[in-house]
């Protein structure tokens, strides 16, 4: 999870100030999750369901 | 009916055809039938070879395809009226060195007609209390001194999740939809007004364009190796450069830093995902540069790399403890590329660029693998037999070993140094050497880089091996800081890092000597600077002006000045939030394990 935390009550004077001195510009904007690896054992297990179903079923 | 190839299909088929071609020669070279060590070792020895030589040829090929003169560069089109971000990720940096950079890019770009257009924001990562105070200290001084309150930001995330990508993910899903474009910057990065402004005006001058990666130089090396490694980055890497723009298409590469990407399209397209299981392979994506590079072009953007652009720079490691430790971590991140080869829709390239990475660091294994057969053969000798064929009364005699050594030599030799000639010959021919201080010295600088890369190359394979090795038996690098600045190093150090590369040499000659004496004369060059190894480290860190004069030297840019002026001017007087003078209150530098 991305955690943005500019204001720190907690923080010592300094840092405050330059948090609050650098705040970025309110703007946000969507970033969808890329797909990257690809999960073939769905995809290879319902193949083998498919072909052994009728088997089992007959 | 006939189809036209393409400049990039014809430049693929030139340097695959070659590459494939000399790989396949070496092979044959170390190949036939009837042999000294048996067929098995044989054939091993060659398939090594054969892997091995295709990597040294792929480079040369690279250089060789960018020998050839560029076309003429883009018309400047378009004028920038997007807004653009620059955006400086920082992880446990020196916060004034880092911010001087900032401040002399803000003060050339309030020169420019086009000042409006930019922010800076410092986007960190730094974990540490004192770095965080010095960051927060550092960055008041810069808003004071600049005068840029709502123009350079500054946020510290209390998370540091996905690392470098996260932390600019973080920036674009907080601001990204105030800005039209984003430069991406590394903390040592710094670009002159011209460059920034020139890649503005191309990324609006072609709309399906994502990325532009500009060819950052080498500046402000001081020790022996790095000022090898800046020489080299200004003379040989244009050339490398512009092969692979030749060979890239719409398809190029991101280096993670000194480039201009589209924020909508980046946004889009390059949020990553962490891989299952743990690291080295799972979890978050080391380098990311690569990837997102494949997704933008996935997602149908192009990804281009201009290596016209000038005015674009970065600082290289010091000593070759720095470089293996940074090595560390890009072998790891390349290797873990091997969990993307399969990735759905990427193209045919972004995966051969993964397969290329990938190759860079696993070849050392190749060549370590093959010094270890070749040593090993007479051991596992067979007896030859003079007479194969039947009826035929002639003997074949089985090849002489120190015949087939010396032609590898040679073959590795010209793969390696040909393309280094051939380059200062041109720069000769073009005019370009002058930035180098002349043909004289130029000439002189690169037998010099030759003769150092020639020495540091084994202990460079040794480091390479350890960390392919590290990663395939499971063990993460983590995210040390990265070690800027002067990397002199003491000879206990160098010593202690490197001891156990003698051991290996020391242990490699000995062994060739009890079993192949002939060859020993031979594995001088490879073993002879591993033995060296803590000698050749130490040395190569100490400062050194003698050679390697490069144009940021000879012809420095206006930005490199400015920065010098900034840093000149705030070293004077206690650091802000401090009684000390800068050069006291900077932490101690890092101990360079690797």
């Amino acid at each position: 999870m991305l955690d943005q935390t500019t204001h720190r009550p907690d923080a010592p004077a300094p840092q405050a100030e330059a948090a609050r001195r650098g705040a970025l510009p309110d703007a946000p904007l969507a970033m969808p999750r890329q797909q990257l690896e690809r999960d073939l054992a769905p995809a290879f297990l319902a193949r083998l369901r498919a072909l052994l179903t009728p088997r089992l079923d007959a | 009916m006939t189809r036209s190839i393409g400049p990039v299909t014809r430049a693929r088929m030139v340097a695959l055809g070659a590459s494939l071609a000399l790989a396949a020669g070496a092979f044959a070279l170390f190949f036939a039938q009837r042999q000294t060590g048996g067929l098995w070792v044989e054939l091993t020895r060659a398939l090594l070879i054969l892997m091995a030589t295709f990597w040294l040829a792929w480079g040369a090929a690279q250089a060789a395809l960018g020998l050839w003169p560029a076309p003429a560069p883009q018309p400047r089109r378009a004028t920038p009226r997007g807004r653009c971000a620059i955006l400086v990720p920082v992880h446990e940096e020196d916060p004034q060195a880092t911010f001087a950079r900032i401040a002399a890019m803000d003060a050339a770009l309030a020169d420019t007609p086009q000042a409006g257009l930019f922010d800076i924001a410092i986007l960190s990562d730094t974990r540490s209390a004192h770095g965080a105070a010095r960051e927060a200290a550092w960055y008041l001084e810069l808003l004071r001194s600049r005068d840029a309150e709502g123009r350079i930001f500054y946020r510290r995330r209390s998370s540091n999740a996905g690392r470098k990508a996260g932390n600019i993910e973080d920036f674009l899903k907080t601001s990204g939809a105030a800005y039209e474009f984003a430069l991406i910057l590394d903390a040592d990065s710094l670009m002159a007004p011209d460059t920034i402004i020139e890649m503005a005006r191309r990324m609006e001058a072609e709309p399906r364009l994502g990325l532009l990666q500009s060819l950052p130089g080498v500046i402000r090396a001081s020790s022996v190796f790095g000022r090898a490694m800046q020489f080299s980055a200004a003379l040989h890497s244009p050339i490398f450069a512009r092969g692979v723009a030749r060979l890239q298409g719409e398809t190029g590469p991101f280096w993670g830093h000194n480039a201009m990407v589209r924020v909508r399209a980046f946004a889009e397209s390059c949020a990553l995902p962490d891989l299952a299981g743990p690291p080295p392979f799972g979890g978050h994506i080391l380098s990311h540069d690569y990837v997102e590079a494949a997704l933008l072009a996935r997602a149908g953007w192009i990804v281009r790399l201009d290596e016209d652009l000038s005015g674009s720079f970065e600082e290289g490691p010091e000593n070759i403890l720095a470089h293996a430790k940074r090595d560390r971590r890009w072998c790891q991140g390349n290797l873990q590329h091997a969990r993307l080869l399969a990735a759905p829709g990427l193209r045919p390239w972004s995966r051969f660029v993964f397969v290329q990475g990938i190759l860079a660091y696993v070849s050392s294994l190749f060549w370590l693998g093959f010094l270890a057969t070749t040593i090993l053969a007479p051991a596992l000798r067979v007896e030859p037999d003079y007479f194969p064929l039947d009826g035929w009364s002639f003997p074949v005699l089985p090849p002489n070993e120190t015949t087939r050594t010396a032609g590898l030599i040679i073959g590795v030799l010209g793969l390696l140094i040909l393309p280094k000639l051939m380059i200062a010959v041109q720069a000769i021919r073009s005019g370009r050497a002058a930035g180098f201080g002349g043909a004289a010295r130029l000439m002189g600088s690169t037998l010099a880089e030759i003769a150092l890369s020639s020495v540091t190359a084994p202990i460079f394979l040794m480091f390479q091996t350890r960390s392919v090795l590290q990663v395939l038996s499971g063990r993460d690098g983590g995210w040390p800081a990265s070690a800027r600045g002067e990397g002199r190093l003491g000879l206990i150090e160098s010593w202690q890092a490197s001891r156990w590369i003698s051991v290996v040499g020391l242990a490699g000659l000995a062994i060739t000597w009890r079993l192949s004496p002939e060859l020993v004369g031979w594995l001088i060059p490879v073993a002879g600077p591993m033995i060296a190894a803590p000698l050749v480290i130490w040395a190569t860190s100490l400062p050194s002006r003698a050679l390697f004069a490069v144009p940021s030297e000879t012809r420095p840019d206006p930005i490199l000045a400015r920065q010098d002026a900034i840093m000149a001017d705030w070293s004077r007087g206690p650091a802000p939030g401090t009684d000390e003078t800068p050069a006291t209150a900077a932490p101690a530098q890092e101990p360079q394990h690797v």
